[in-house]
């Protein structure tokens, strides 16, 4: 009710600290850290990874097929001999690049639409908000793959498709957001001083809006390298040859039969680390910017 | 007043809490008395301690603080020496507390005569019927009109108003011998404040307990308090009786309270000079933390704590310049 | 001498569920230039939409908004918005108007730059003596909200609303949310700045003891209703209507040696949902007759510049 600016007061409410010391934080989650490994590993694969491996991947070489995981070929090789290791650094560029464009595509749109949406409230409101539950109704993986088979097996159809499924997501984030955000002072005063509707949505709310959306992206980026490569198992979007994890999984599902495990295990597992690494600095993020933790 | 000494006494409270790593030593050595029977003001702004102190009485402070010395003495008892247990029970039996926020010291679930009827059993044991029909009689008494059909309503029906008179109501419940009221009427509207301030004072005369009431409205202390301790971050300035506070104020801190409050019944003129607008409150001064905007601080006012001396009888002060000072909080 | 603010049997009315709520239920008031004029109620009474409907951050529902002349509630949006630069707010909580990710800059050079009031050179001049009448140092212009104290950023919200140099300030309870040492100073630095500009006030409060410090004319309101108005000193040491009687009798005064007869109410004001046909204070007034349940009296002049709505 009063201010002044105690060093401490209990009668003030605990604000959101935006600028915590950046390693004091990290300190305190050793999720955070973990995710954020897992992250530059994958980058450092996917940078200087074809530079380190000595193998091309997409040379055959059938005298040295299947063989399991030596010196020489730390993953092993495929059924064509192709040294998995080379076909899986070359594919983290693609599902990387798939993942990243997915998510800027959805955030940057659903970000828009979310904040229109909840500014302007009324009719316009409730025809995205059903529209949005209509997507949401639809499992994103489901969607990407109806989308895709009815666009064409591309890339870029594949990335359309699945960042279709979850701009929802972040429609519905920003909306939330802006609906509290829009009843403060400061976006009556941006009004007030003379700012048409847009400028006070977009260089005024926007901004401090954007926290949550952000979180979700992260995650997203892990959700995606999954989508991706699920379609791409089933064989939507990116076709063998090309060394997408996800088609590397497919190819090697046939060799488990006869035991040999590792032309489909290594991809699996790196895809499954990628996410997770996502997932991690996604969840950290969340903790550290809800409230209650920001609070001292 | 037939018992001897006081009621309440806070000696040398000490608490800390942490901030960026270290610990803030946020309450510094405050010692004050509440005599039986008597209506004490704590006056301060933000960030004084004065909720602070509250707390530490009513045991309800933070996880993160920590007493580093001193006692509180109710009725001759350490109350910071207590278990959990036996503070549950000294609260609500000799210490009863009243928010700021109303709404939030009810139970949003339960109905208010429900609320009032539980405080009466726990107090005396008394049958489920008998005392829902005290809980009835009580919020009637404390100006709840139509008390049996409003016993049955929720607190998110109520007005604030009429929630903190249903506290009040709770606490005539529980007779305690010492109420702390910490700024009871923040967020209602003045005529209602004058309403519940008049009901606190009938409660008062009834029960004949001591009042500790927080505020920052002088307004408040002037009509309503015998005695008035004043506090800056965390140390006491001064304590005296109601007149002497308005008529004589003699540390630079209450007169310059005193130069800055605003009048209803006469045009107030503004303030001349100092228009140095420092508010900054700072914990780490060893001395007297008054003295970054003190106009009549002294050198030795940053090293070393004042002791605290008496002007009259009654009448303490904790400055080391008070003599010195000729500063008044006349508005003229 | 003409108004610089006309408001005309101003109503609004909200929408709550199937309800309607008249917030705002006919209030007329004149500001004249260079005035500070106080309205001030308790919650409820309907004064800070009021406020708001004079500067069109809501909507009105009936009746008028003249500033200078000019119908405001007439205007397109485009067209309000140029006359903005003459309407301007101060709001009540320092914590909450200042965008927190705006550097103080940003925030205060945005109006010179809406309204082409300067930029580069000429805003940096203007930013600096915005800053400096408003007792804030020039250095601090680089800084963020929350690296300052709540007085300070109240003084940057006051820089806000002054450096177009509007003809007309709305202040929206500007000093509730600060100590009471500071309040004076932002009072006193409120008066100090009207002289110096000569922009009228619309001073928009609860507490009627920093109204009585600023204002020359108030109007007291009730259930979206102006119920008395007149000079502030008038009305302060005389008033007429039985709600304004009881309403300063029961702020308590700092002084001991004060002894006043206090008016209490009884019971509270009527839900907004249920508004009485006749005068809304009629369930709480000691005066009250049975006339005066029938119809909202009308304000009356009860001489030198003093009207009061009441029956009696």
């Amino acid at each position: 009710m009063t201010t002044g600016t105690a060093a401490y007061s209990i009668e003030a409410t605990a604000k959101a600290r935006r600028y915590s010391p950046f390693w004091h934080t990290l300190r305190a989650h050793p999720s955070m850290i973990a995710g954020l490994v897992l992250l530059f590993l994958v980058i450092f694969m996917m940078v200087a990874g074809p530079f380190l491996v000595p193998y091309k991947p997409l040379k055959t070489n059938p005298e040295i097929r299947l063989q399991p995981p030596s010196a020489t070929h730390p993953m092993g090789t495929d059924a064509f001999g192709r040294d998995i290791l080379a076909r899986v650094v070359h594919g983290a560029r693609l599902d990387l690049l798939i993942a990243f464009s997915v998510v800027a595509i959805a955030l940057g749109l659903g970000v828009l639409i979310g904040m229109f949406s909840g500014y302007y409230g009324g009719k316009v409101d409730d025809v995205i908000m059903r529209i949005t539950d209509i997507v949401l109704a639809f499992p994103s993986f489901i969607l990407a793959l109806a989308i895709t088979a009815i666009l064409g097996n591309t890339i870029p159809n594949v990335i359309i498709a699945i960042a279709i499924a979850y701009i929802p997501y972040f429609v519905r984030l920003t909306r939330g957001e802006v609906l509290s955000a829009r009843e403060l002072d400061y976006a009556e005063a941006a009004r007030c001083v003379g700012n048409p509707s847009w400028r006070v949505m977009y260089l005024h709310l926007l901004p401090n809006c954007l926290t949550p959306a952000l979180v979700q992206a992260t995650l997203c980026l892990g959700w995606a390298i999954l989508d991706a490569s699920g379609l791409a198992f089933l064989g939507l979007g990116i076709r063998p040859p090309t060394p997408e994890w996800g088609v590397l999984v497919s190819e090697g599902a046939r060799d488990i039969i006869s035991l040999q495990w590792w032309t489909s295990f290594f991809p699996g597992a790196v895809i499954v680390l990628t996410a997770f690494g996502f997932n991690l600095i996604g969840d950290s993020l969340r903790d550290v910017t809800s409230p209650t933790e920001a609070e001292q | 007043m037939t018992q001897n000494g006081p009621l309440l006494s806070i000696r040398s409270l000490s608490v800390s809490f942490p901030r960026r790593g270290q610990r803030v030593q946020i309450l510094d050595r405050v010692s004050f008395d509440v005599s039986h029977g008597e209506i004490v003001g704590l006056v301060g702004e933000s960030g004084s301690g004065k909720t602070l102190s509250s707390l530490a009485v009513t045991g309800f402070l933070p996880r993160s603080a920590r007493v580093e010395d001193g006692e509180v003495y109710l009725d001759g008892a350490n109350l910071l020496a207590l278990s959990p247990e036996e503070m549950t029970k000294v609260r609500g039996r000799k210490i009863a507390l009243i928010f700021q926020s109303v709404r939030s010291a009810l139970n949003p679930m339960m109905r208010v005569g429900d609320q009032v009827a539980r405080a009466i059993r726990i107090q005396k044991n008394a049958r489920p019927k008998e005392a829902h029909q005290e809980a009835i009689a009580l919020l009637s008494q404390v100006g709840i009109s139509d008390a049996a059909k409003r016993a049955r309503a929720y607190p998110h029906q109520l007005s604030g108003g009429m929630c903190q008179r249903v506290l009040v109501a709770m606490m005539l419940a529980c007779r305690p011998s010492l109420l702390i009221a910490d700024e009871p009427t923040t967020g209602l509207d003045v005529t209602i404040q004058a309403q519940i301030f008049e009901l606190i004072r009938d409660v008062q005369r009834e029960t004949g307990a001591s009042i500790l009431l927080i505020t920052h409205d002088l307004g408040v202390v002037a009509e309503t308090c015998q005695r008035v301790i004043v506090m800056y971050a965390g140390q006491i300035m001064e304590a005296a009786p109601v007149d002497l506070l308005f008529g004589a104020p003699t540390h630079p801190y209450t007169q310059m309270l005193l130069r800055s409050v605003l009048r209803v019944d006469r045009r107030v003129k503004p303030p001349e000079g100092v228009t140095a607008l420092r508010e900054e409150v700072t914990y780490a001064i060893q001395g007297c933390r008054f003295a970054p905007r003190c106009p009549a601080a002294l050198p030795v006012c940053w090293e070393q704590r004042p002791e605290p001396e008496d002007v009259t009888l009654g009448h303490a002060v904790i400055c080391h310049n008070w003599r010195g000072n000729h500063g008044t909080c006349h508005q003229d | 001498m003409e108004p610089v603010i006309r408001i005309e049997n101003l109503q609004k009315a909200f929408h709550e569920g199937r309800a309607l709520i008249w917030a705002v239920n006919g209030v007329s008031l004149d500001i004249y230039p260079g005035e500070a004029v106080g309205l001030v109620g308790e919650s409820g009474c309907g004064k800070t939409t009021t406020a708001r409907c004079l500067l069109r951050l809501l909507e009105p529902t009936k009746g008028r908004v003249l500033f200078q002349g000019t119908d405001l509630t007439a205007l397109k949006s485009r067209q309000m918005r140029t006359q903005r630069r003459h309407l301007q707010m101060v709001f009540q909580d320092p914590n909450s108007s200042l965008n927190p990710r705006f550097s103080i800059r940003r925030t205060l050079a945005e109006p010179l730059h809406l309204h082409g009031l300067g930029s580069g050179k000429t805003a940096q001049a203007r930013l600096e003596e915005t800053m400096t009448r408003v007792n804030l140092e020039p250095q601090m212009l680089g800084r963020y909200p929350h690296q300052l104290s709540g007085g300070q950023k109240q003084r940057v919200g006051i820089a806000r609303a002054i450096i177009t140099e509007p003809r007309f300030v709305a202040l929206d309870e500007p000093t509730s949310s600060l100590d009471m040492s500071i309040r004076i100073q932002v009072l006193s630095l409120l008066q100090r700045l009207q002289q110096q500009l000569g922009m009228a006030y619309l001073f928009i409060s609860h507490d009627l003891s920093a109204v009585r410090f600023l204002c020359s004319r108030i109007f007291v309101m009730y259930l979206g209703r102006v119920i008395e108005a007149g000079p502030a000193d008038e009305i302060f040491d005389h008033p007429t209507h039985p709600y304004t009687q009881a309403l300063l009798s029961a702020i308590p005064i700092p002084d001991p040696k004060t002894r006043r007869t206090r008016i209490l109410l009884e019971g509270e004001p009527p839900s907004l949902f249920n508004l009485p046909k006749g005068c809304g204070f009629y369930d709480r007034c000691r005066n009250r007759k049975p006339s005066c349940a029938l119809e909202p009296p009308a304000l009356r002049d009860a001489g030198g510049g003093h009207f009061v709505a009441c029956g009696e």
